[in-house]
């Protein structure tokens, strides 16, 4: 369940890449979640919109924040936000077989935040000095493995998807 | 007055869909998953208004289910729809009156402590209240209730996703509780 509390969001990761060409748009959201399952996050699909277009087309533009609490104290949060267009039906054959697939344009970005204090138990000026000097100096290995946490995960997402899309290939070109 | 958790309506998510689609099997669908479920159901609200370009339609739902004697589940959807005009498809080689509209679904959650009011008439009942639900119960509400509502409120939005027949559906955390 989402937390109703305060705290302070620090944002530490950005990545984005831009897809054209042949996928599976299905196999790709399925690739997404079963990812953010395995790594313990829960799920908030906070936008989905889907519009069929009159030539049949379609434009997908879904907005994730699922959150992982690690502690009571910190909370690794993501923001995916992907935008597909032009999505199109098309068979192709393989190997002698035909097989239905995708062609259209993925734009999606990948954002890491961690929460410090989700449940904003330390809220006025005093309680948040005395709370970041503590972050910062006396449990400064801890926040920096979370703040790692954030980075490797929003890496390693990124990797999964961009994968699954065989972009490597055309870098390696 | 009974608490609320979170104490405002939290949307979950919005789903918006163009195109064409079975609004009547959506609507039935829907309402099926809440008796299923054992919900009480309420329709707040059911605005048709005829406009020139295609109606406007709003509907609200409040449903909830009572899980202990103490908490209440509380699921909100709201729909609002543009362009709303009948159309006449030809599907499996049957004509069928269909809609097209562009259309917005908001799932929203809430817990409600105490529905029956029944520890509120002196301070010190509110007080009891309060601690039993701060301390007593705080983990049970993040952990089971809360998740749990969650996670039901999520599959009805999957649920509406599947039978839109949109892309962006998967059932990976349909396990969830």
């Amino acid at each position: 369940m989402v937390s109703w509390g305060g705290g302070e969001k620090q944002k530490f990761v950005n990545k984005a890449f831009t897809f054209e060409g042949l996928f599976s748009y299905k196999d790709f959201f399925r690739i997404l979640d079963v990812w953010l399952r395995d790594k313990f996050y829960d799920k908030f699909e906070k936008r989905n919109e889907e519009f069929v277009k009159p030539d049949g087309s379609k434009q997908i533009d879904i907005e994730l924040t699922p959150w992982k609490k690690t502690t009571d104290y910190y909370k690794l949060t993501m923001k995916i936000e992907i935008i597909v267009s032009n999505l199109r039906e098309v068979e192709i054959e393989q190997d002698g077989r035909k097989i239905r697939l995708q062609r259209g344009k993925i734009d999606a970005k990948i954002g890491g935040y961690l929460y410090v204090d989700y449940e904003g138990r330390w809220a006025t000026p005093v309680q948040y000095f005395i709370r970041d000097i503590f972050d910062r100096y006396v449990n400064s290995r801890i926040t920096k493995k979370y703040y790692d946490m954030a980075i490797d995960d929003v890496t390693d997402l990124y990797n999964t998807l961009t994968s699954y899309l065989n972009m490597y290939q055309y870098k390696m070109a | 007055m009974s608490d609320f958790i979170p104490a405002k309506r939290e949307v979950i998510s919005r789903v918006r869909y163009k195109g064409v689609f079975d609004f009547e099997g959506l609507y039935k669908m829907m309402r099926e998953w809440f008796k299923d479920r054992e919900y009480e159901f309420w329709e707040k609200r059911f605005k048709h208004k005829v406009k020139a370009g295609g109606s406007e339609v709003e509907i609200n739902w409040d449903a909830w289910r009572d899980v202990t004697e103490f908490l209440r589940n509380w699921t909100y959807v709201y729909f609002h729809l543009w362009d709303y005009k009948e159309v006449e498809v030809v599907k499996d080689g049957q004509k069928k009156k269909m809609i097209y509209a562009r259309m917005l679904i908001e799932f929203a959650y809430q817990m409600e402590f105490d529905y029956e009011n029944k520890w509120q008439d002196t301070a010190f009942k509110r007080k009891l209240r309060d601690i039993y639900i701060k301390y007593a119960l705080k983990k049970d509400v993040e952990t089971i209730y809360g998740d749990k509502l969650w996670y039901n409120t999520n599959k009805l939005q999957q649920a509406v996703k599947l039978y839109l027949g949109m892309e962006s559906y998967s059932d990976v955390y349909d396990d969830m509780w």
